[in-house]
């Protein structure tokens, strides 16, 4: 595809299709201004009088022992009603970690109450009431999806851009057919601070709307309040010396723990420049994927025990590289992993288990029961295999990597290096050279060849099947190729492209084998 | 914002704007929308950029979150986002190259769009996205 054409192309339908003249559109920014402007204003009055309701009536923390006073029972138990899966906010509340907010705001479509907050210090929770005036658009739909931003006022107002909003499901009530309740988590960095939040909520959608036909009604909803710290359950925060761990590859430093309610969250550092594993290369956006490769391969190797009870990874993080410096060192990269919750505070000895070696966080030092159920292979075991890295979740996605498993099409030799099986598709990425091929002919520009291997890999993979405990499925959709031609995430000269086929359960699956021509190969 | 200064802006990125959403949206109703709320906010913004380059990439950033939250409430995707009045020749050809970019996957198809039209580096887009 030649550049020229693509770009007279997209003018051409930017030309036709929007055709606001600069006189136009300067007059509408102008209107759009003043609205701001008066939108601000009105904001700021509200401000004054959230910021009063806030602090004398809205916001009451209702005490267990108060509440079953009053014969209310266990104050979680309306929350159990509604939300009943998430028994660990039911218990927060039970134990007192409760603020009632009580603001309404309504329009023509809706009527939101910012019914109160609970949750803790890392992972805050807004509870919202929904009305649906539409009975019918109520009775379409057993849930609904809400879009907020939750920030301080300052940020809301001046950078509402770099923020993208928090969203979340609501689930019927069981008794009122129109009214919906919402657990939405709130920003932790904005609300543990007792300074004033606000939430905006902007959207409100369902899968179903027969009459209106519409599915996403935007709505403009702000509410503002301060969360008292007792209202969020404490969490334990420990800061570390930097404990070095290495997986081989990388020293990852951890210096931050907190154990909250939900999880228990473990923050690592690490130094890319000058490793073997950069191979020299500086800048931390074309070699992320193998770092996290080796941080994923790495943690799993990690158990913490805590006064003998043993607790496996629950999820893994990406690596961030602090390149300009701003947080840490330029250079220094940061990563992180949960664990399931635990008592911390209560614990007498626990101790963090990183490929056997053990560090001891409080107490003394424990003993390893269990081997960890995905151990990394030492290195020569490794190289033996078949040079693949499974790294399973427990949502029964998983992500399997291969050191370029060769199918041919018998013109391009196209390698294999990522599965990624997901819930709505299972996606397998393959790599392949164009230059010096028969197909390419000589040519060394892949623009001018890109039809010929695209046609190649679509006859060539179209016909592949994904064989999952004996159900045979054909591919869903088959990609186009992309040439990284100036070697910046590739090889020069190397292309990539993708297949799909539907979603499967990889955790549930017995066997899963891909069956690409001639050539047959287990995945699991 | 100066309205001179805006002016020439809209003038330079107009469709530098509209064509890094319509990748997203894929809905020339919906571009074009977007696209004026990116030019109101560049018009009520208060800070202050070092170089055309650092308004252009401002701007592409804004249109690319803004197309973001968009779609994280879509439904319904354009299936024909090639517009209709057009001549049957340019429509052609344009139907032909847009519609083949168009059936992309996101991750492909955006970057394309940046790599192609913007004519960024693949480190540049990376940094964009």
């Amino acid at each position: 595809m030649s550049e020229n054409k693509y770009r007279k192309a997209m003018d051409g339908v930017c030309d036709k299709q929007f055709r606001l003249t600069g006189e136009e559109m300067l007059e509408k920014a102008k209107a759009s201004s003043v609205e701001r402007n008066i939108t601000m204003n009105a904001t700021k009055k509200r401000n004054i009088i959230g910021k009063f309701i806030g602090t004398a009536a809205a916001c009451v923390i209702i005490s267990g022992t108060v509440a079953s006073a009053m014969g209310y029972g266990p104050l979680g138990d309306r929350f159990r009603k509604f939300f009943g899966k998430d028994e660990i906010t039911a218990e927060i509340i039970d134990e007192g970690h409760f603020c009632e907010i009580g603001q309404e705001q309504s329009d023509e479509m809706f009527t939101v109450v910012l019914a109160s907050v609970t949750g803790d210090l890392s992972s805050p929770k807004m509870l919202f009431d929904i009305t649906v005036k539409d009975e019918q658009l109520a009775a379409e739909n057993e849930r609904l999806q809400i879009y907020a931003y939750t920030l301080s006022e300052e940020k809301y107002l001046n950078e509402l851009d770099n923020y993208a909003m928090w969203d979340a499901y609501g689930e019927k009530d069981p008794d009122v057919n129109n009214l919906y309740h919402v657990c939405m988590n709130g920003a932790s960095s904005f609300m543990i601070n007792e300074e004033e939040v606000i939430a905006a909520v902007k959207q409100i959608s369902f899968e179903n709307d027969s009459v209106n036909n519409k599915f996403d009604y935007d709505v403009n909803m702000e509410y503002r309040f301060t969360v008292p710290k007792q209202a969020l359950k404490e969490t334990v925060r420990e800061y570390y010396d930097d404990i070095p761990m290495n997986s081989g590859n990388i020293d990852y430093r951890l210096f931050f723990c907190e154990f909250g309610a939900y999880d228990s969250l473990f923050k690592f550092k690490y130094d890319f420049l000058g490793t073997e594993l950069a191979g020299g290369e500086t800048d931390y956006d074309n070699l992320y994927a193998k770092f996290d490769k080796d941080w994923h391969r790495f943690s799993d190797t990690f158990i913490l025990s805590v006064d003998g009870t043993e607790y496996e990874p629950k999820e893994l993080g990406y690596g961030y590289c602090d390149e300009e410096g701003e947080a840490f060192d330029a250079g220094t990269c940061c990563t992180w992993m949960t664990f399931p919750s635990v008592d911390y505070a209560n614990a007498v000895n626990v101790t963090l288990f990183a490929d056997g070696e053990a560090y001891v966080l409080k107490g003394n030092a424990l003993e390893l029961k269990n081997e960890p159920v995905n151990p990394r292979p030492d290195s020569e075991k490794y190289k033996e295999s078949d040079g693949s890295s499974l790294y399973e979740y427990d949502n029964g996605e998983a992500d399997l990597f291969y050191d370029d498993i060769v199918l041919s099409s018998g013109n391009v030799d196209y390698r294999l290096f990522h599965c990624r099986f997901g819930k709505e598709d299972t996606s397998l990425s393959v790599k392949f050279d164009f230059l010096g091929t028969e197909l390419a002919h000589g040519e060394t520009d892949y623009n001018n060849v890109i039809d010929a291997f695209d046609d190649d890999w679509h006859a060539f993979a179209g016909s592949f099947v994904l064989n999952v405990d004996g159900t045979d499925y054909e591919p869903k959709e088959l990609g186009y190729s992309y040439c990284d031609t100036e070697g910046e995430s590739f090889d020069a000269g190397t292309c990539c492209t993708w297949l799909s086929f539907p979603g499967i359960n990889y955790k549930e699956a017995e066997s899963v084998i891909l069956i690409a021509n001639d050539k047959t190969i287990t995945l699991k | 914002m100066t309205d001179e200064l805006f002016l020439q802006a809209y003038d330079t990125y107009k469709n530098t704007v509209y064509a890094v959403i319509f990748n997203y949206l894929r809905s020339a109703e919906d571009a074009s929308e977007l696209s004026q709320d990116t030019f109101i906010k560049l018009y009520t913004y208060d800070g202050e950029f070092d170089s055309d380059e650092h308004m252009k990439a401002w701007l592409i950033r804004v249109a690319i979150n803004g197309s973001k939250n968009h779609l994280r409430s879509r439904k319904h995707i354009s299936s024909s986002p090639i517009p209709e009045d057009m001549s049957s020749d340019d429509r052609y050809e344009t139907d032909e190259i847009i519609a083949e970019v168009m059936k992309l996957p996101e991750k492909y198809r955006v970057p394309i769009h940046l790599f192609y039209y913007e004519e960024y580096g693949i480190s540049q887009i990376a940094e964009i996205l």
